[in-house]
């Protein structure tokens, strides 16, 4: 008997699915339809809980995000020495530690939010260079080069934002490639013929530095695109609002969503009871403890496929 | 003006051929390798479903977007640690994705807060149809959330990801027959909490 009314349950749904009044839906069921009237009524009702569409912008977050942890974890497989071009500038910033030291951080603090072209600009990188010799630490040099790298694409985001022209480079991550058209660390790249491309193809996920000009189109038009070798540490995919904390480093990565932190700190905290095997859904939701009164004639009914279930909880 | 990707149907009646083996096997690999374009074939085909299945068991769209992706980070690191998927990545992503919302839910259980509506009131439509509409969709889903983890399952992977009884099946590891009686118990219940029509 069961059986046979969920079979025509089935067949109801699909015919409600497709826009039939629930009435005239049930009419070849009479017999029954008074137990099959709340359950298709509850069908509509459990439809508008679904979320009308998957946002683009979204995906592409998602995707960002993804692609990033997993050029993370090739950096952390090869980790070599890091090249940087950072470095470059070392006996510059040698000469000019001293002027820096001697006439305070006035001036410094002064060319924080300087954007390639402004006349401070120089001494905000040189001050980079600056505090990335006073570490001495590996690791603490390598946040601090992320940090600044992370400026770089936010620096470009600012001067897209004001639609100015200036040159400008940065490294980052391919996410999107239509055409000529790439998304580079969350910054529009545009591909002219004068382009010089590196010779091996250029791919989603690829770590590359863009050497180019920001115009009032919004995009960057790239004069050179150059391929990192495997292990560079690259730039968070979206331009992020570097946090104005002096001369303290106070980012966290653009992560201050409370939500976010908790999940990690649950990740961490429960790192093994979330060991998960590709076996099915379960999960155990405390919401759901009141229900289990009423869950109980449920689960007299329920088929011995029950006891597949496992709780990883 | 945000682009969208299309809604599934409601109630799917085409059953998705699975990945074979061999493909899967090449995915795997791809992933052990953490090359970028198996990640993110992977990622494109089976995001919008981890999606769904997390708006509609939390009714987030934040939530959703970072619990989706979480999810995919935490494959990436189950596959290095030896840890992931055999040979089932779509019941792997769906399971850590329940395990992650039970362990969002635990917390939200011990730390209540107020969720604010992050969802845009359609101007085409009055204030009042907006929050009318609002409200019975708050009912439905406080009454959602009283229904067993199985019961939210059937109807997020039915009703949230449009899965046909063989695909929900496939993904809860149950027989498409108790599938079936699950989703009915699951109604009932959900039409027993909102306490609209009485129902038993």
């Amino acid at each position: 008997m069961n059986e046979k009314l969920y079979e025509v349950l089935e067949a109801c749904l699909q015919a409600v699915e497709t826009g039939a009044e629930v009435e005239s839906v049930l009419k070849p069921y009479s017999q029954m339809a008074d137990e099959l009237r709340p359950i298709l009524e509850a069908s509509i009702q459990a439809g508008s809980l679904a979320v009308p569409s998957v946002p683009e912008d979204a995906m592409r977050r998602g995707r960002a995000r993804v692609l990033q942890h997993a050029a993370e974890m090739r950096e952390s497989a090869v980790r070599p020495h890091k090249a940087r071009f950072a470095f470059s500038r070392f006996a510059t910033a040698l000469a000019l530690a001293l002027i820096f030291i001697l006439s305070g951080t006035g001036l410094v603090r002064a060319s924080d939010g300087a954007l390639p072209g402004d006349n401070l600009y120089p001494i905000k990188r040189t001050w980079e260079d600056m505090r990335l010799l006073l570490v001495f630490n590996p690791e603490g040099r390598e946040e601090l080069e992320d940090e600044f790298e992370r400026e770089r694409v936010h620096e470009v985001d600012e001067l897209l934002a004001e639609g100015r022209h200036e040159t400008i480079a940065f490294a980052g991550l391919v996410t999107e490639q239509n055409g000529n058209n790439w998304v580079v660390s969350g910054i529009p790249v545009q591909i002219t013929p004068d382009s010089k491309l590196p010779v091996d193809p250029v791919t989603i996920g690829a770590s590359i530095i863009v050497e180019g000009r920001t115009n009032l189109q919004g995009f960057v038009e790239a004069d050179r695109i150059e391929l990192l070798e495997p292990g560079i540490s690259l730039p968070p995919f979206e331009p992020v609002e570097i946090e104005d904390s002096g001369l303290e480093n106070n980012d966290n990565g653009g992560e201050n969503e409370a939500e976010i932190d908790s999940l990690k700190e649950d990740e961490r905290n429960s790192n093994d009871v979330n060991t998960y095997d590709d076996s099915t859904i379960d999960g155990t939701n405390n919401d759901a403890r009141k229900n289990r009164n009423d869950e109980s004639n449920d689960n007299s009914n329920d088929d011995d496929d029950e006891s597949d279930e496992s709780d990883d909880d | 003006m945000e682009t969208v990707l299309p809604n599934p149907i409601i109630i799917s009646t085409i059953f998705t051929k699975p990945m074979s083996l061999p493909d899967t096997r090449r995915e795997l690999d791809g992933l052990q390798k953490l090359d970028s374009q198996v990640i993110a074939a992977i990622y494109d085909r089976y995001f919008p479903e981890i999606y769904r299945y997390v708006y509609y068991r939390l009714g987030s769209e934040s939530l959703a977007e970072d619990i989706a992706s979480d999810v995919f980070v935490r494959l990436l690191e189950a596959v290095k640690k030896k840890r992931g998927p055999q040979n089932n990545i779509k019941g792997w992503l769906f399971s850590t994705a329940s395990n992650v919302i039970a362990d969002h839910l635990r917390r939200t259980y011990r730390r209540p807060t107020e969720a604010l509506s992050e969802s845009i009131p359609d101007l085409a439509t009055s204030l009042t149809d907006e929050i009318d509409r609002r409200q019975q969709t708050d009912s439905v889903r406080q009454a959602y959330a009283q229904l067993t983890p199985d019961q939210q399952n059937v109807l997020a992977l039915r009703f949230g990801d449009g899965y046909s009884l063989e695909e929900t099946a496939n993904v809860m590891r149950k027989k498409v027959n108790a599938v079936k009686a699950l989703q009915f118990r699951a109604l009932a219940a959900l039409q027993r909490q909102i306490g609209e029509v009485p129902y038993e």
